[in-house]
């Protein structure tokens, strides 16, 4: 009886790490065809608070990858007042690095050392940077589950941050034959639901056949009840980024 | 109609029963409201202004946690904070947890804009501490949360409208969940309404019952009989179940006032039957008639001085009505209806009940007859009175010309601050507040138009700068603070622009920008709407009283007079200053009408104006005398003081009633002034001593109460009650001596029944 037991439980921890590693097969694939580095994009974001007033941004980013050092450059075109503020992150694989900020009526450019903490306050509010910023071997996947999204089959693919307890998981939906992400919502430690993102209107870049970009991300702060809407405007491969391209006075475009 | 009552007195008790538990059933679906903005009317422009702003920068309920210890920037007391703000961030209806750990250090460091937690650990060794005090001190986000002296530290929680009250008691539960040496205090208009809620149910429940025991002892005291108790006791009883059962009816709240409502009622409904009771022990003395004899003798005998004082009382009481706050216009409806009610079953139910018992004769009644002609204090009291009227009279001038005097002095204060003793929680921690935390009272002054313009926040600044002269001023808060804390990580402190507000508009409005993409972002929200169309300058006043934020308000517009983008200043201290304007003309108002109702009413009745000017003069003088002493003592007009004067005609001007009507049948007898005079005192005299004696017991469970203004008006009505019983037992007659009125001579009509 007692080989029966283990047998048993031998073969629920290997199906298990199988569908494991199944996820994680899944969602590489999904990341796989975002276009998230060696590219610019205009984007425009309008951005709802919790009592309906409106805001509306245009920001153009440059994203690049020198080594293992990660650089997102963003202009803030609009609105007009804060036309010019640039904002250049580095950042190196440990999550570490240095966030400048250029502010044009003063002419001043301030350094940053960056945290987890005060990347934020850069991100620029592109979504889109964040999936470039998934270290997958840090990550744990659960087993893989299924599950259906606005009568598509998808992909119910769950991830915790290995390296931070203080974050809750993230869940996924990945349509099971394209592979792009329809769905991601983030949760607190709590279970406590953080934020919803959609993604839609997927299209193929020019020039970059195999990358796909979702053209429209709509994001909801479950806390804050704010909601933003990005469109992006337009977005082009660049190959030939070098470093020189993100120095805060040299503008995109 | 005293046959009629005899003959129906069970189809008379019976409906009284039925009207009685029908109210009963309604009874429970009462509900307390505490919150006193729903007391002021929603005319009230500062109500209106504040909840736009609401709108517009979001709920701006602020409840302060604190703890309290000798020293608390310690490793302990800190970590406690800590665990504490954690866990209440995670506490649903909580829109925001405000604490020091949440506080950003931005510095320029080797070219380096650095912007680190405040506490990135907490400190251990006693050189750390010391560096940490420093820190705070110079850090003004950070230093906020701690009092100068380090004895106190803080949380500020913020709640949206729709969450209620109840949600201290989640808070007081994290907190207990993190037990430790500090003392833990909260503040706030939200805490301090759940404090008024929770106080107004503890009085209901302690005084109604004590209101109770004391008129119980007070008619078994007079009467030695328990006829005598239990007939106004279950009258009283009837009266209040019917009016919290009409409160039910019309869907109205308990509020502040109500817990007036009952006292009142036990202070004034039982003073019909009392009379009514001491008729019938006279008549079972004096007489040998039987029991439905003597409850048909007692009817026709005083049913209409009982009729006219009940009316005169219902007629001040309803003078509330004409009060501008709902809750003490209510409070005039519910006592009038209870009265109403207790008049008719005085009248109707007592004679009807009390036929069907067995009249108590003493049988050594004969002397106690004899001895009940000679009260010899009494005696003493009419011969003295009636031997110096002008005397008194004289006297009666002169505390009148001194209680003008006082009356210069009166105040108005609606500070709900006040509400409490200083001894008490809520007393303790506001206190604490004003002293340590810059006043736990605020003033919003909106601004709209380009906000973030510099020529806006400069003229912003300027003003900060005269406000912060004014010593009920606490602290300021507003974009100037936050634009000047944000240059500090632009500019470093050798540099012009550090900790300045730049001159440049778009210089200011990139700091913002900037500031408004971080996870910090929502500070922002208490000053600047989203679109930056609005901002916010939040003055704190260390003095909450109405003479300080109205200094205050005034010096704020005349700096502002000629600014464009200032809008309005609102706040719920500004809400108390329209509320003492209301309350003042509320208290006019009720006291010219109850005293025009009171003229109209006599008048009537005697047929003489002079009759109605001679009833309002002993409740007019008591009336100066009460806001004399108020002046004199520095007691405040609040919400609660300002029912006094209304309240105090309706039950005092029953002694003028008492006394005119039996003196003018002592003169149908054919004697002389002086005898009326002293044959009314001797008799009637007694009776309205033990009226008034009754309603000051009545009221006097008040001083008990858990709420500053309502102690303040127990112990005022029984001031005004005694100053009503001296004016009709005293100045009443001596007036009448020296003027010899006409209307009191007297016609055919009035015989004495003996």
């Amino acid at each position: 009886m007692y080989r029966v037991y283990v047998v048993f439980f031998t073969f629920l921890c290997l199906l298990t790490a199988s569908s494991q590693q199944e996820a994680k097969k899944e969602f590489t694939e999904a990341l796989s065809q975002l276009m998230t580095q060696n590219m610019e994009m205009t984007i425009e974001i309008k951005e709802w608070s919790s009592n309906e007033k409106f805001k509306l941004k245009k920001y153009a980013v440059l994203m690049g990858q020198f080594k293992d050092v990660d650089r997102i450059k963003t202009v803030i075109q609009q609105p007009e007042k804060a036309k010019g503020i640039t904002i250049v992150i580095e950042k190196t694989q440990g999550g570490t690095g240095i966030i400048e900020i250029y502010t044009p009526a003063n002419g001043k450019t301030r350094k940053l050392k960056a945290t987890p903490k005060n990347m934020a306050l850069v991100n620029s509010g592109s979504s889109i940077s964040n999936f470039g910023n998934i270290e997958l071997d840090n990550m744990r996947f659960d087993p893989l589950e299924r599950e259906r999204y606005e009568e598509k089959d998808c992909f119910k693919i769950t991830i915790w941050d290995k390296k931070d307890d203080s974050k809750g998981k993230t869940v996924y939906l990945v349509d099971q034959r394209t592979h792009y992400i329809y769905l991601v919502t983030e949760f607190n430690v709590d279970n406590s639901e953080k934020s919803t993102t959609m993604l839609s209107n997927y299209k193929k870049v020019a020039s970059a056949p195999n990358k796909i970009q979702p053209m429209q991300i709509i994001h909801l702060d479950s806390k804050s009840s704010k909601k933003s809407e990005i469109a992006v405007l337009q977005i082009n491969p660049r190959p030939n980024l070098e470093e020189v391209d993100f120095e805060v006075n040299k503008l995109v475009n | 109609m005293q046959e009629y009552i005899i003959k129906y007195r069970f189809w008379i008790i019976s409906v009284a029963l039925a009207l009685m538990l029908g109210a009963l059933l309604l009874i429970p679906k009462l509900t307390v409201n505490s919150d006193v903005r729903d007391y002021v009317p929603d005319s009230i422009k500062n109500k209106v202004y504040l909840q736009e702003l609401d709108s517009i920068f979001g709920g701006s309920e602020m409840i302060l946690l604190m703890l309290h210890s000798e020293d608390v920037v310690t490793n302990r007391t800190l970590k406690r904070l800590e665990e504490i703000s954690i866990q209440l961030g995670e506490l649903p209806g909580l829109d925001r947890v405000i604490s020091p750990f949440s506080v950003q250090e931005i510095r320029s460091e080797d070219g380096f804009l650095t912007m680190t937690p405040f506490f990135e650990g907490l400190p251990y060794e006693p050189v750390e501490i010391e560096d940490l005090k420093v820190r705070i001190e110079s850090n003004i986000m950070a230093r906020r949360f701690f009092s100068e002296d380090f004895t106190l530290t803080s949380l500020v929680l913020i709640k949206n409208t729709s969450t209620t009250d109840l949600i201290i008691d989640k808070i007081k539960e994290v907190v207990s969940n993190h037990p430790g040496e500090e003392e833990m205090l909260l503040g706030g208009l939200p805490f301090i309404r759940y404090s008024i809620e929770g106080n107004i149910m503890k009085d209901l429940i302690f005084l109604l019952p004590l209101a109770m025991i004391l008129m119980v002892g007070m008619l078994y005291f007079s009467f030695k009989e328990w006829k005598g108790v239990f007939m106004p006791f279950v009258i009283v009883l009837m009266s209040i179940i019917l009016s919290f059962g009409t409160m039910s009816l019309f869907g109205w709240q308990i509020s502040l006032f109500s817990i007036i409502m009952p006292i009142m009622i036990i202070a004034i409904a039982n003073d019909y039957g009392i009379h009514l009771i001491a008729h019938y022990q006279e008549l079972a003395q004096t007489t040998s008639l039987p029991m439905k004899s003597i409850c048909k003798r007692i009817y026709s005998d005083l049913r209409v001085p009982i009729l006219i004082t009940g009316v005169t009382t219902i007629g001040g009481i309803l003078s509330l009505l004409s009060h501008t706050m709902k809750p003490a216009a209510e409070l005039g409806v519910l006592t009038a209806t209870g009265i109403a009610f207790a008049l008719w079953l005085s009248l109707w139910f007592l004679p009807a009940m009390l036929s069907y018992f067995v009249p108590k004769r003493d049988e050594q009644r004969h002397i106690r007859k004899r001895t009940l002609e000679k009260k010899t204090s009494l005696h003493y009291l009419s011969l003295w009175v009636s031997e110096r009227p002008r005397t008194i009279t004289s006297l009666a001038l002169l505390i009148s010309i001194i209680s003008i005097f006082g009356v210069l002095q009166l105040k108005v204060d609606t500070n709900i601050e006040n509400y409490f003793s200083t001894k008490s929680e809520v007393g303790r921690s506001t206190s604490l507040i004003n002293e340590k935390f810059g006043g736990s009272q605020f003033i919003s002054v909106l601004f709209t138009g380009d906000v973030l313009s510099a020529d806006v926040l400069h003229r912003m600044e300027s003003y900060e700068e005269e406000l912060l002269k004014d010593p009920a001023v606490g602290n300021i808060s507003s974009p100037v603070s936050l634009v000047k804390e944000l240059s500090k990580g632009f500019y470093s402190p050798e540099e012009e622009g550090y900790h300045r507000l730049p001159k440049n508009s778009d210089e200011i409005y990139q700091f913002i920008e900037i500031f408004s993409m971080g996870e910090e972002a929502e500070d922002l929200s208490q000053y600047l709407d989203y679109d930056y169309e609005n901002a916010r300058m939040i003055i704190s006043l260390k003095d909450g009283s109405n003479s300080a934020s109205k200094r205050v308000v005034e010096r704020l517009e005349s700096l502002t007079a000629n600014d464009p983008n200032m809008q309005y200043a609102a706040g719920a201290s500004l809400t108390d200053i329209e509320l003492a304007d209301v309350v003042v003309d509320g208290q006019l108002k009720s006291l010219l009408i109850a005293i025009l109702i009171v003229f109209v009413l006599l008048s009537f009745v005697f047929k003489s104006l002079k009759g109605g000017l001679l009833s309002a003069l002993p409740i007019s003088i008591a009336t100066l005398v009460l806001f004399g002493l108020m002046g004199v003592f520095g007691i405040a007009l609040d919400i609660a003081t300002a029912l006094l004067s209304s309240i105090m005609i309706g039950i005092g001007v029953d002694y003028t009633i008492h006394f005119l009507w039996r003196f003018k049948k002592e003169r149908s007898r054919g004697i002389t002034e002086q005898e009326a005079v002293y044959n009314t005192l001797t008799t009637t005299g007694r009776g309205i001593i033990i009226n008034a004696l009754s309603v000051v017991v009545g009221f006097a469970p008040l001083i008990f109460s858990s709420f500053t203004p309502l102690r303040f008006f127990g112990g005022l009505i029984v001031i005004s009650i005694l100053a009503c019983l001296l004016s009709s037992l005293f100045l009443v007659p001596s007036i009448i001596l020296i003027v010899k009125p006409k209307f009191l001579i007297p016609s055919n009509k009035f015989t004495i029944q003996e």
